[in-house]
């Protein structure tokens, strides 16, 4: 969007860093060829989950931010309390929770030094051996592994285990937590995510991907070159777009053909001259009469023609019945102008002659095993890597599990499938 | 087989997941403002024995009483892939408008369980538009009466002979229907990834859990190891006689359980302030839910926890067929309240008391019904002040908004405000009641079924107590609970009580010089 129309509509550049991440998946998916996925990013107190179909992410029409509704078409994320510095406990009754209270960056995982005393997801990996404390986080953060064992043998006592199955026992909750998310933004929305590929992202994401996509059943997984920054290098490598919408409330069909023509018009006319030269596509948002929220369907040849079959299909595909079976209504018509970005940056480092993975032992699952270990964004394309091994890079790590095998993209990006 | 705490989380956070898909799934595709908007209804998951493993919290007045649901179809010998429907207060149901699906969950040998989802309705038939007559003297008053039978298209068909809004309803129950096959496919992944055995044990596992941290939290209460302690608080009147109507209980806890005794409660009563035991259940269950905090599960673990003990055929065990539309909104709050009362009297912490009504409002003429509960002001603390204008108690609704209801119904909005300084004095205020004025565009039917328009929400530790609630037709006042007719360009308003204070308030006092 351009700056001069970003001062004016202020608000619909709310929740744009969330956002950032989902578009910057968008934009890999698209060089590495998957058009369907489920993105997850794993921050520091949250995770963010968020679903693109058909190389668009998913949007809905309404949001909250800060506690004040936003009517404003916004893309669909699903919060959970997971993050690398969710604490966790163990309540009276016995049961291990991770979550909802998080140290946050400071005073940060217990492990970061900084003051902090309770177990995090982040102690639960480093206590795994699933990071390095021989390397720091973004090159700042020094990785104190002897003060995460510490923070996890209260864990371990109460669980009546060590500090390795505590350890294991919090990645697990983290990741039925987070599964809870993918699942809101997939299955609650009728689509079946086995068919999707998942894009881990964020510091933390890529060590969850695998035990994510078993949770799921899913068999593909995308590690993006530089998982930490892929919000900001998603929104440097988005392409320019403007949508606009308008309010039309009219049947679909009901020879109102011309009026809904002439608000496509004028939504392109607009269109064509804030984003010159752009691709425009038209979109409808229809319910039934009487329902509270809208399918967005795209118009075949921009016919307004096909709008009902389309709700009526999209429906179906989502609800699994035919609603009232009654009229249905345009809510909003909707127009999406686009001007590609000149190349999707994603940032990859090439590394020099062929790398040759360390090893280091870690443990996955409750084994004890010798893993690979690769470096992450420098990786010359076809590479190819069997877990269990690690992905390091400066920004993040990912974790590629027993059975399952990546293998290097030109993009630099990891793509793992189950072996 | 046991199950280690770490898979039993992970299992808890499956179901639970489940369950709100189902929720998700109701509300994104029902039509009805009253399940889409204020998400009146609720979904849950049982297992086999007809035990609830895990439930998405929407309204606390379903929460145990779905239970009573499944139970009710399990003794028609259902058979796996079944749907059934129901909504007789005496065979599982609550109140009429409240329908209820249950799918029979298939396994590939037998039941696997229960996906059940239960939706206010605003209209099921009945002497008025909205099915939620004050005053009716039968249960026949208040609506088609659904005892547990097959969803078959004939039933769907008698069920939409005896409405007045037929399309409306087709169209919600589709999305029940749907959010009941979700919860059926969830539990079907989980069984696949598992097995059945798995899923099972881990139901049960959960169930025993959460008994445990509620036997932990209900033995510490400071009640009294001999004995118990008693409270007593009024309905103002049935909506046939204006009579104050007492809810007695008397509350101990032995061996980890809450025995609530309702002996001494008033006898039921001709109006539709009736509770079916369900309900009842409900209610205390939703106390002892408030008191064990965060993350312990809502399931049939805590219901062992709770013992209800109420002589048949008094207000809070009725029997059929008595009239109960408004048990399930106004006398549920009250037996709550009361429970909190006799907690409090013992010592523990509890804080003053909400709006303690639903403030129900429906209206409706030929082709159109409307229903909506209002919001008040919620009860101070000893930590701080009542949140203003929320649902507080047994119900847990949003409010329509108004560019819905005036989009959906012939009724402006006149004014939507908080109601000033209605909240209870005190070192913490009572949150404020509001104030709704609908003007009418057509005449209607209007019925309303209100509470503590005259017995005010008390304070606690030395806080004043909330303003009562008040109804006014065209400024002049009306009863409680009422059934009368407005014509167009008639005002309803309704002011809602404010909320308790807590603690005396520190002086100088605010001055009214």
């Amino acid at each position: 969007m351009p700056a001069g129309v970003a001062a004016e509509a202020a608000a619909s550049l709310a929740l744009s860093g969330p956002v950032g991440g989902v578009v910057g998946a968008r934009v890999l998916g698209a060089v590495v060829g998957h058009a369907d996925l489920l993105t997850l990013d794993m921050g520091g107190t949250s995770a963010d989950a968020s679903l693109v179909q058909g190389g668009e992410a998913r949007e809905e029409g309404s949001t909250v931010v800060g506690g004040v509704p936003l009517a404003l078409p916004s893309v669909l994320i699903e919060t959970v309390s997971a993050g690398g510095g969710s604490i966790a406990w163990v309540d009276e009754a016995g049961a291990l929770k991770v979550g909802p209270r998080s140290a946050g960056a400071t005073p940060g995982p217990a492990c970061f030094h900084r003051g902090g005393t309770e177990p995090t997801v982040t102690d639960a990996c480093l206590a795994l051996g699933w990071l390095d404390p021989e390397w720091a986080l973004a090159d700042t953060v020094h990785l104190d592994a002897k003060a995460a064992e510490r923070s996890l043998e209260p864990i371990a006592r109460a669980l009546g285990g060590d500090v390795p199955r505590a350890a294991s026992g919090i990645v697990e909750v983290a990741t039925a937590v987070m599964a809870r998310a993918l699942k809101r933004v997939s299955v609650a929305r009728g689509v079946d995510p086995r068919r999707l590929t998942l894009v881990p992202f964020g510091g933390a994401g890529p060590l969850f991907g695998c035990a994510l996509a078993d949770q799921l059943g899913m068999r593909t997984v995308l590690v993006p070159p530089h998982p930490g920054v892929l919000s900001a290098l998603g929104l440097a490598a988005a392409a320019e777009r403007v949508e606009l919408v308008a309010a039309l409330h009219r049947r679909a069909g009901a020879g109102e053909r011309s009026a809904v023509v002439a608000a496509y018009t004028e939504l392109e006319t607009h269109a064509a001259a804030l984003l010159p030269g752009a691709a425009t596509q038209r979109l409808a948002d229809c319910r039934f009469t009487g329902q509270g929220y809208e399918i967005t369907v795209p118009l075949t040849n921009g016919e307004p023609d096909g709008i009902e079959a389309a709700f009526n299909a999209a429906h179906r595909a989502r609800f699994r019945h035919g609603g009232v079976d009654g009229p249905v209504e345009i809510v909003n018509v909707r127009v999406v102008a686009e001007r590609p970005a000149p190349a999707p940056a994603l940032g990859r480092r090439v590394g020099v002659g062929r790398p040759t993975p360390g090893w280091r032992r870690m443990i996955v699952r409750g084994e004890r095993v010798r893993a690979q270990v690769w470096p992450l964004g420098e990786l010359p394309p076809r590479v190819r890597i069997t877990g269990p091994a690690i992905l390091a890079g400066p920004d993040a790590t990912a974790l590629v599990e027993t059975g399952w095998r990546g293998t290097v993209h030109q993009s630099g990006a990891v793509i793992l499938e189950r072996a | 087989m046991t199950l280690d705490p770490v898979a039993r989380e992970v299992m808890g956070h499956a179901f639970a997941g489940i369950a709100e898909e189902m929720g998700l799934v109701l509300i994104h595709s029902a039509v009805s403002p009253n399940i889409r908007e204020r998400r009146d209804a609720s979904a849950a998951l049982f297992d086999a024995e007809g035990d609830m493993i895990a439930q998405a919290a929407h309204i606390p007045v379903h929460l145990g009483a779905l239970a009573d649901a499944v139970q009710a179809v399990r003794a028609e010998r259902p058979q796996p892939g079944e749907l059934y429907i129901l909504n007789d207060p005496y065979a599982g149901g609550s109140h009429l408008p409240d329908l209820t699906l249950i799918g029979v969950i298939r396994t590939a040998d037998g039941i696997g369980g229960y996906s059940v989802v239960r939706a206010h309705h605003s209209d099921v038939g009945g002497a008025t538009p909205g099915s939620m007559p004050a005053g009716a003297r039968e249960l026949f008053a208040e609506g088609l009466v659904l005892p547990p039978v097959l969803l078959t298209p004939e039933v769907e068909r008698m069920v939409f002979a005896n409405v007045r809004t037929p399309e409306i309803r087709r169209a919600d129950l589709a999305a029940q229907r749907a959010a009941v096959e979700r919860g059926a496919e969830g539990m079907w992944s989980l069984a696949a990834r598992h097995g059945w055995a798995f899923v099972r044990e881990a139901a049960r596992a959960l169930m025993d859990h959460a008994e445990a941290r509620a036997h932990a939290v209900l033995s510490r209460l400071p009640l009294p190891s001999q004995g118990s302690v008693a409270a007593v608080d009024w309905l103002e009147g049935d909506g046939v006689s204006d009579a104050d109507i007492a809810i007695q209980v008397a509350v101990s806890v032995k061996d980890g359980r809450l025995h609530t005794d309702f002996s001494g409660t008033a006898p039921a009563v001709p109006g539709n302030v009736n509770c079916p035991i369900a309900v009842t259940h409900a209610a205390v269950l939703f106390v002892v839910q408030t008191l064990l905090g965060e993350g312990v599960p809502m399931n049939a673990g805590v219901a062992r926890t709770v013992q209800v003990t109420a002589p048949e055929g008094c207000l809070v065990h009725a029997r059929w067929p008595h009239a109960v539309a408004a048990g399930n909104v106004e006398t549920s709050q009250r037996i709550a309240d009361t429970v909190f009362r006799a907690l409090g009297a013992a010592g523990v912490p509890v804080p003053a008391q909400g709006q303690g009504t639903m403030n129900n409002v429906t209206l409706g003429a030929p082709g159109w019904t409307y229903y909506e509960t209002l919001g008040g002001g919620q009860g101070a603390g000893p930590g701080g002040p009542g949140a203003s204008g929320v649902h507080v108690g047994m119900s847990n609704t949003r409010n329509t908004p108004i560019e819905v209801l005036e989009m959906e119904c012939p009724i402006r909005v006149r004014r939507y405000a908080l109601r000033g300084d209605s909240g209870g004095a005190g070192r913490w205020r009572g949150g404020e009641g509001i104030v709704r004025e609908l003007e009418l565009l057509v005449s209607a039917e209007a019925s309303i079924l209100s509470e503590r328009r005259r017995h005010p929400p008390r304070g606690s530790a030395g806080g004043g107590d909330g303003a009562c609630g008040i109804n006014l037709k065209n400024g002049a006042p009306l009863p409680a609970k009422a059934n009368f007719p407005l014509a167009a360009g008639d005002i309803l308003r309704i002011e809602t009580p404010g909320g308790g204070g807590w603690g005396v308030e520190p002086s100088p006092t605010r001055s009214n010089a």
